[in-house]
């Protein structure tokens, strides 16, 4: 029996002036998965970019798990099972957008960030790169698990800006890292503990850029006992509200007590749809 | 270029007057052509943009604000636009042709200028600039690959993609790229902070000490190193490197490339007439000196336009080094560890994979987005009591379990016929008691109460009762929530099938068989697991088709409705009310199709839909009986009036015939019920006397005109109307006339075989579109 149970919700919102949505989202609680992907390229195609990535992960992870993807030997072989799992998804979804932005002109130089989770035992395991963050809320504080991988943040950590500096400043969208840009990339990986009670939030850049991290920790402590997806849509609607320049993508995953299954829940689980 | 496509080739085509002749450089954006001017006969330079960005209004927006640029400004040192727009669906602009090469290749073939030459070109190309900035346009990216050299040593400065108009700074998309080039990027850029013009003199400074060094002024592992060191490092000595700099120019360009912008030169003039003033008072310190007409330069070298993308200058470096790093490391860094940049900082990572993952490594804060007493809260004892599996997450799907699905539909099938089965013998039952006299609701609930109860009667009603429970509560598990609605439709539905079978009570009838196979079940069967199935397909995610079905069913259903009710009396269009009764149906069966098709939410429930499509059923369904029930009213309500004329007639004994005339003349103004409270005498009668004398009043004031089969219908209004007053009278109509298609409803089933065949497409619909969804369905 499973130790939590894992809610997702995922919302995701074009904003204010995009005239197109480049951010995909997914979830799958079979799978345990939550990304988040923000597509670029302003002249390519930045969605395709994004749900390239979201569904490769995906579609990986779930072949790897039937075992209709052997994972090779040889593959980052001192890793646990999952991470390597999440890692050859991630590299495989890089490759498939490079393969597709270096085979036509309409997709050149398109990319991707790339931002998900997934679990294994008490772990969250995520693998990351780009500016999307993955935030961390536990006991009323809220913690940015990730880093950025833009130039901003690069100068923040030389101590040449401020996180407020960076904040505002116009290298926050100039990315020192993303996927499809070339043919290789490299991921970071994470893997911290979770407990009942945590909500993870996974978000794209437009989400931040609306929301300072203190108004994000009130809103989730008010939110705490809402249904998940009301204070995902809470969020966005918020961060819209004060920002909405760019496209608010975010994906929150609680932990809650696990229950044991019903026969009701079993029957349930047999017919509902992931 | 690997995505050259043979359609794109214009060689030898013709825009905008000019002659394609061939292809000089590619890049992200487009390609750059050299062309033949016809008219002038002259040799131009055609940039045009690639056709897979022609409808990107970014794209052509950052194509067009090149042009716009460079159109505004006209200097010797700046490239020239002749024309620019669109044609046969490219955007063109045509510049002027630089017959030469670039200063970054000059300085490759010859790795040393002579500094005389280098300012020579750098004061061109500062006249040129300061052009520029006097518009207000910056160009961000002075580089000197930016830079063309025609075969005169005239420098002409090029790439306008990315200047900008000062006030026309705005928002950015996201991108890998920064404007401007890593090594001569300004700091105030680097640190993406307001620029003016003097980020330009900084980028003049860097070019500066490269051209004149060979080297670059700073140089890393990669580009954010460069660029942090821009931000900084402090400014470099180019006289280390090249000893015979003049020490002025040496300060001149560590000037240039001041950090703060206050503590440059504030212009591109200041700076070219401070360069010219200090090689005038040098030439005359000195008297010599020759202004490089000595070099000796390939004058007849094809054009080399490179189209260099800001970061591709470092690229190439990263790339061989990434390369030969990521064979091995294609691994991840731990979050709080320094960020590496692609393959070229090994040691971090590959220290990391020798070192296995702890357990429960606690989560980090960084130090940079503290937050206060948040790091205990990531220690691992918190962690220790639930360390258990998590729930495994590796799914199982392999294809029995889409067998067992399937198997699961026939149990679900013989559950809804179960339902529907019971339902419908209970229809059969209550159909015993059904009174014409009674209007359909009543009618519904008589059975319950009749006194003439049969001894199964009440057994199979708590059957029936159970299992409406049953299926409400499954409506609770979400597992079976999808088909709820359709049960309960279905049960509904088998209840009125058995309820409007010819009325044999269900004891009488003797085979089994015949009970099962009888028309009017089978057709309650097709509905009821049509329904059910549809209901099953009525999922938050439909195709197309199953949302062409769905709302075809809700069209359908209207229509049928419709027709169904199909009566010989005209629907009564006088009311107000019943006027708007179709238009609301339709808005009805409009809404009902819009959630089923358009609203397709992850929420989305069968319930909207479905009461949508009864709502708008029955606006049609009143409307269509609203012919008859008006009728029933006007007949009921002239009737009564009179009998209570002739009543009071009779109470007063004769006499005042004006209070008789008074009478009608009151009944003609509408005031049918004046003598309502007076007259009462009629309810002290017994029912047989009370029947034999109304049945009496009507023939005497009807003369006959109502059959004698519509008599106990129309005296039992009427004994509602002296018993309850005339509104219950209007109630009981309406009851009467909404029901009267339902009492017509089987036989009209019967004789309608377009009713039956709809109803059978309904049906395998419905079967064939469930299996599919079993079948086909994404796996989990």
């Amino acid at each position: 029996m499973s130790t939590f149970d894992i809610e997702f919700a995922a919302v995701t919102d074009i904003g204010k002036i995009r005239e197109k949505n480049e951010d995909s989202v997914l979830i799958s609680s079979d799978l345990g998965l939550g990304v988040v992907a923000d597509g670029m390229g302003g002249h390519s195609a930045g969605e395709i970019a994004s749900n390239i990535a979201v569904h490769v992960l995906e579609e990986t992870i779930r072949k790897v798990n039937t075992g209709a993807l052997k994972m090779p030997d040889t593959f980052l072989p001192k890793l646990d099972k999952v991470e390597r799992k999440l890692l050859m998804a991630a590299n495989l979804a890089n490759a498939a957008i490079y393969t597709t932005a270096q085979a036509s002109a309409i997709y050149k130089m398109m990319g991707t960030t790339l931002t998900g989770v997934t679990f294994d035992g008490d772990n969250a395991v995520a693998v990351h790169v780009g500016d999307s963050r993955i935030y961390l809320y536990r006991e009323k504080k809220l913690v940015q698990v990730t880093t950025d991988h833009s130039l901003a943040m690069e100068h923040v950590r030389r101590g040449l800006l401020t996180k407020a500096e960076a904040d505002k400043s116009k290298i926050q969208n100039v990315l020192t890292r993303a996927m499809g840009i070339k043919k290789n990339v490299e991921f970071d990986l994470l893997k911290f503990p979770v407990k009942v009670g945590d909500i993870m939030v996974l978000c794209s850049d437009g989400l931040y850029k609306g929301l300072t991290e203190a108004q994000m920790q009130e809103l989730l402590e008010k939110g705490q006992n809402m249904p998940l997806v009301k204070l995902c849509k809470q969020l966005v609607r918020v961060s819209n509200d004060h920002d909405g320049q760019d496209n608010i993508s975010t994906v929150m995953i609680k932990i809650l007590p696990a229950q044991p299954l019903t026969f009701r829940q079993k029957i349930k689980r047999f017919f509902t749809k992931s | 270029m690997s995505d050259k496509d043979p359609k794109e080739s214009l060689i030898g085509t013709d825009i905008s007057g000019c002659e394609i002749l061939q292809k000089v450089a590619e890049g992200g954006m487009g390609a750059v052509y050299k062309a033949r001017h016809k008219a002038l006969n002259r040799i131009v330079c055609v940039k045009i943009l690639s056709p897979a960005l022609a409808n990107d209004k970014k794209a052509v927006e950052l194509f067009l604000s090149e042009a716009r640029a460079v159109a505004e400004l006209d200097h010797p040192n700046i490239v020239n636009v002749y024309n620019v727009g669109k044609e046969r669906g490219y955007y063109f602009i045509v510049m002027s042709f630089i017959e030469g090469q670039t200063l970054s290749i000059m300085l490759k073939r010859r790795k040393v200028l002579p500094v005389n030459l280098v300012l020579d070109l750098f004061d061109g190309i500062l006249k040129g600039l300061n052009v520029a900035h006097e518009k207000g346009i910056i160009h961000r990216d002075i580089k000197p690959s930016n830079i063309l050299i025609n075969s005169d040593m005239h420098p002409k400065i090029v790439d306008f993609g990315i200047a900008k108009k000062v006030d026309k700074e705005k928002g950015t998309t996201k991108t890998t790229e920064l404007a401007g080039t890593a090594y001569f990027i300004a700091p105030e850029q680097a640190l993406g902070r307001d620029l003016d013009t003097r980020a330009d003199l900084y980028s003049i400074g860097a070019s500066m000490y490269y051209v004149l060094t060979g080297q670059f002024p700073y140089n890393g592992k990669n580009t954010i190193d460069i660029i942090q060191k821009h931000i900084n490092d402090p400014v470099p000595d180019p006289s280390k490197i090249r000893k015979d700099l003049p020490p002025w120019l040496t300060q001149a360009i560590q000037k240039l490339m001041s950090k703060d912008p206050a503590k440059r030169f504030q212009t591109a003039k200041e700076t070219y007439l401070f360069f010219q003033k200090m090689r005038a008072e040098d030439q005359l310190r000195l008297k010599s000196g020759t202004t490089g007409s000595v070099i000796d330069l390939e004058t007849d070298s094809s054009l080399k336009i490179i189209k260099e993308s800001p970061i591709e200058n470092t690229e190439s470096i990263k790339k061989k080094r990434q390369e030969a790093v990521l064979k091995n490391t294609n691994t991840g860094s731990l979050h709080n560890k320094p960020v590496l940049l692609p393959g070229l900082d090994e040691s971090p990572a590959a220290a990391k994979r020798k070192e296995p993952i702890k357990p429960a490594p606690p989560v980090q804060v960084p130090v940079d987005y503290h937050v206060d007493n948040a790091a205990p809260h990531f220690a691992a004892p918190h962690f220790a009591a639930a360390r258990q599996n998590l729930r495994e997450l590796d799914p199982k799907t392999p294809k029995w379990r889409k067998l067992v699905d399937l198997a699961w539909l026939p149990v679900l099938m013989l559950l809804s016929l179960a339902v529907s089965y019971s339902f419908f013998l209970f229809g059969k039952i209550c159909s015993v008691h059904v009174s014409n006299n009674l209007g359909v609701v009543a009618n519904l609930l008589a059975p319950l109460t009749s006194a003439q109860s049969a001894k199964y009667q009440l057994a199979l009603a708590a059957v029936c009762l159970i299992m409406l429970a049953v299926v409400f509560a499954s409506a609770s598990i979400r597992a079976f929530s999808r088909s709820t609605m359709g049960l309960l439709v279905i049960a509904f539905i088998s209840y009125m099938a058995g309820l409007f079978t010819p009325q044999v009570p269900y004891w009488d009838i003797k085979g089994i068989g015949q009970f099962l196979f009888s028309p009017e079940y089978s057709l309650c069967y097709f509905v009821v697991a049509g329904m059910w199935a549809l209901s099953l397909c009525w999922r938050s995610t439909l195709t197309k088709i199953e949302a062409f079905l769905a709302s075809a069913l809700v069209i359908l259903t209207v229509v049928l409705a419709y027709t169904a009710t199909g009566l010989s009396i005209a629907p009564h269009t006088a009311g107000f009310f019943t006027k708007w009764l179709p238009f609301l149906g339709l808005l009805f069966a409009l809404l009902s199709i819009y959630y089923l098709t358009a609203h397709k939410g992850a929420n989305s429930s069968i319930l909207a839909p479905t009461l949508y499509l009864f709502a708008a059923v029955a606006c049609v369904w009143v409307y269509n009986t609203s012919g008859l029930a008006y009728t029933m009213n006007t007949t009921l309500k002239v009737l009564a009036s009179k009998i209570d004329a002739g009543q009071s007639k009779q109470a007063s004994s004769s006499s005042n015939k004006e209070a008789n005339e008074m009478g009608y003349v009151s009944l003609f103004q509408g005031d049918a019920f004046a003598h309502f409270g007076e007259i009462r005498e009629i309810n002290t009668f017994s029912p047989e006397k009370k029947y034999a004398y109304l049945d009496k009043q009507i023939t005497i004031f009807t003369k006959d005109a109502i059959p004698q089969s519509y008599r106990p219908l129309m005296i039992e209004m009427l004994s509602a109307y002296y018993l309850s007053g005339p509104s219950k009278m209007a109630l009981l109509a309406w009851d009467y006339a909404v029901g009267y298609p339902i009492q017509n409803f089987n036989q009209n089933a019967q004789n309608n075989n377009a009713y039956y065949f709809l109803l059978t497409l309904l049906y395998w619909f419905g079967i064939l579109g469930c299996a599919a969804n079993i079948v086909f369905r994404e796996d989990e």
